[in-house]
C-alpha cells in the first residue's frame, strides 16, 4: 500500500499488544521540509503547500505555518495530524494564558521551550508525535528562532530548516546568511532555498507560502509558485554521444 | 595436490561460498575488518572549453580520519579523468584497470581514448558485481567528439548530465550547483564554482574535508590542480618549536664480536645425477 519511512521498533516488541496499539509507528501524511531565517526586522519562514501520502502527493493546499499568540510563527514538517494536535495544545495554551488577563502574552521563547517538554516527554514514552518543529517570533524588539525535533532536540540558530532543507537548504544559507538581511534579500534568500528543494526533493510541490513575523504581527502570503529552468542544451537529447546512459 | 575448498567460477565474478562460513563467525562475535571509505565530496561540471571535475582529500575509516590529503581524481587516460567515491579500494582498483584498458586499446587502434569506452568499460564490470564493488564515479573527457560528463554508480547505472556530484556531501555540492549553475560558463567561473561546491562539501558534510583538488580538462589539454584551495591549514604552530631535547648518556661503548668467521673448504662428493 503505502510504501512509508523506517518504523521505531526495530524488531525489539514485534508482538504488540493491545493496549500498546495506541503507538505511533510510522508517519501516514506528511509535509516536506520547512526553511526559516532571522533577518532585520524579525524572522522568515517558507514552506510548501504539499502533504504526501508515502509516495503519493495526496494534498496540494495544506498550510504548514501557522500563527501562534501575537509573537509566535510555528512552522512543521512531518505527520499533519501531529500538527494539528500541537496546534490544538497550543491553542489550549494560549487561550489559559489569556484569562489571566494580566496584559502579559507568551512569547516565542515560551512557546518553544513548552513544546520541547511536550516532544521529549512523548518520546519518553515511546509515542511520538512524528513532527520536527520551527518557531519563530518577536517579542519586545528581539527576534527568536528555534527548532525542535521529534526525539526533543531542541536549539535555537540564525537560521534553521528540517528535513531535506538540513542537507540542501542548510549549506546554502550557512554561506550566504548574515544578520539585518533585508525583506527583499531574505524572500530572494529563501527562495533560492526552495528552488533547489523544489528540484532536488521529491516531495516537494512547486506551491509556497512565505510567512513574516515582526513586532506589528504575522502576515503569511498568499500561495505562489517559483520559476524553474529546464532549457540547458545538454537536457535535450542527453544520451546523443553515449548509448545505454540515462 | 589437495582440492582447493573454494571453487572459483568458471566465468569469473564473486564466488559466494564463503558468506555463510562468515556469518557464523561473525555471530561467535568476530568483527570483520572495517573498509576504508572516501566519505567524500566529488563534482563535475561542464564549462564552455570542456570539463572540470573536483574533489576534497578526506579518506575516511568509520569516525576516523585515515588520510588527510588523499588523492581522489584519478588519471585514466590523458584527456580523460575519473573522480572516486566509495570503497577507496574499489575506485582505485577499477579506475587502474580501466586506466590500463584504455591504453591498451589506444595501441591497439592507434587513436585517442574516447570518453564512452572508459564509461563502457566501467559499467560492465561495475555490473557483472552486482554493486558489490563499491564504486561511485564522476567521469569526465573531452575526445574528439566533444566534452562529456558522465556519473556511474555502484550497480551499473550511468547518467549523462551537464553537472553532477557523487559521494557523502553530493547533496550540500548540488545545492550549489542548482542554484548557481549556468551554461556556457568560462574557465575561471567554472573553477570557482566547483572550488564553492567542494567547500560547501567539505564545510557542511562530516565525511568529506581537507583541501580542494581540481582538474581542468580541455581540448589537447588538462591540468591537474593539486591541492587548488587548502582552506583547512594548520593554524597553531608553536614558536618555540619543536625541539624534543635528547636526555640519554652514553656510560658505556663496548662492541662484542658474536661468533668467529669460520670459512668452510670441504671438498665432497658431486651431486648424484
Amino acid at each position: 500500500m503505502t510504501t512509508l519511512t523506517v518504523p521505531i521498533d526495530n524488531g525489539d516488541s514485534v508482538k504488540i499488544a493491545e493496549e500498546e496499539s495506541q503507538r505511533t509507528l510510522y508517519p501516514y501524511v506528511t509535509g516536506t521540509s520547512i526553511v526559516a531565517i532571522k533577518y532585520k526586522d524579525g524572522v522568515l519562514m517558507a514552506s510548501d503547500m504539499g502533504g504526501s501520502y508515502g509516495s503519493t502527493l495526496r494534498y496540494k493546499n495544506i498550510e504548514r505555518v501557522k500563527a501562534i499568540g501575537k509573537h509566535s510563527l510555528l512552522g512543521a514538517s512531518g505527520e499533519i495530524s501531529d500538527f494539528q494536535e500541537i496546534l490544538r495544545y497550543l491553542d489550549e495554551l494560549t487561550l489559559n494564558d489569556n484569562m489571566w488577563d494580566d496584559g502579559n502574552s507568551l512569547g516565542p521563547k515560551e512557546i518553544h521551550n513548552y513544546l520541547t517538554r511536550v516532544m521529549y516527554n512523548r518520546r519518553n514514552k515511546f509515542n511520538p508525535l512524528w513532527n520536527t518543529l520551527v518557531l519563530g517570533g518577536v517579542k519586545n524588539g528581539k527576534s527568536y528562532l528555534g527548532m525542535v525535533s521529534m526525539i526533543g532536540v531542541s536549539f535555537e540558530d540564525d537560521h534553521v530548516a528540517t528535513g531535506f532543507g538540513n542537507h540542501l537548504a542548510r549549506p546554502i544559507l550557512r554561506d550566504e546568511w548574515h544578520a539585518d538581511l533585508s525583506f527583499e534579500d531574505g524572500v530572494k534568500l529563501l527562495e533560492k532555498c526552495m528552488r533547489v528543494l523544489l528540484y532536488r526533493d521529491r516531495s516537494a510541490i512547486n506551491k509556497l507560502q512565505i510567512a513574516k513575523i515582526t513586532e506589528e504581527g504575522v502576515t503569511v502570503s498568499q500561495p505562489y509558485s517559483l520559476k524553474t529552468f529546464w532549457e540547458f542544451s545538454s537536457f535535450h537529447n542527453p544520451t546523443a554521444g553515449a548509448e545505454g546512459s540515462w | 595436490m589437495s582440492q582447493s575448498t573454494v571453487d572459483v567460477s568458471a566465468k569469473g565474478g564473486f564466488s559466494f561460498d564463503l558468506c555463510k562460513r562468515n556469518e557464523m563467525l561473525t555471530q561467535e562475535g568476530l568483527k570483520a575488518p572495517s573498509f576504508l571509505k572516501t566519505g567524500t565530496t566529488i563534482v563535475g561540471l561542464i564549462f564552455k572549453d570542456g570539463v572540470i571535475l573536483g574533489a576534497d582529500t578526506r579518506a575516511t575509516e568509520g569516525p576516523i580520519v585515515a588520510d588527510k590529503n588523499c588523492e581522489k581524481i584519478h588519471y585514466m587516460a590523458p584527456n580523460i579523468y575519473c573522480c572516486g567515491a566509495g570503497t577507496a579500494a574499489d575506485t582505485e582498483a577499477v579506475t587502474d584497470m580501466v586506466s590500463s584498458q584504455l591504453r591498451l586499446h589506444r595501441y591497439e587502434t592507434g587513436r585517442d581514448s574516447r570518453v564512452i569506452t572508459a564509461l563502457t568499460l566501467l559499467k560492465k564490470h561495475l555490473f557483472s558485481y552486482q554493486g558489490h564493488v563499491s564504486a561511485a564515479l564522476v567521469l569526465g573527457g573531452v575526445d574528439i567528439t566533444g566534452p562529456h560528463l558522465h556519473t556511474l554508480y555502484p550497480n551499473g547505472l550511468t547518467e549523462t548530465l551537464p553537472f553532477a556530484t557523487m559521494g557523502s556531501g553530493s547533496l550540500a555540492a548540488m545545492s550549489v550547483f542548482e542554484a548557481k549553475y549556468k551554461e556556457g560558463l568560462t574557465r575561471d567561473e567554472g573553477i570557482k564554482l566547483v572550488a564553492e561546491a567542494i567547500c560547501s562539501g567539505i564545510f557542511n558534510d562530516l565525511g568529506s574535508g581537507s583541501n580542494v583538488d581540481i582538474c581542468v580538462i580541455t581540448k589537447g589539454n588538462k591540468e591537474y590542480l593539486r591541492n587548488y584551495m587548502e582552506p583547512n591549514p594548520r593554524t597553531y604552530v608553536s614558536s618555540k618549536g619543536y625541539s624534543f631535547t635528547k636526555k640519554t648518556e652514553v656510560l658505556l661503548t663496548k662492541i662484542t664480536p658474536l661468533l668467529e668467521r669460520v670459512e668452510i673448504t670441504e671438498v665432497g662428493e658431486a651431486m648424484e645425477e
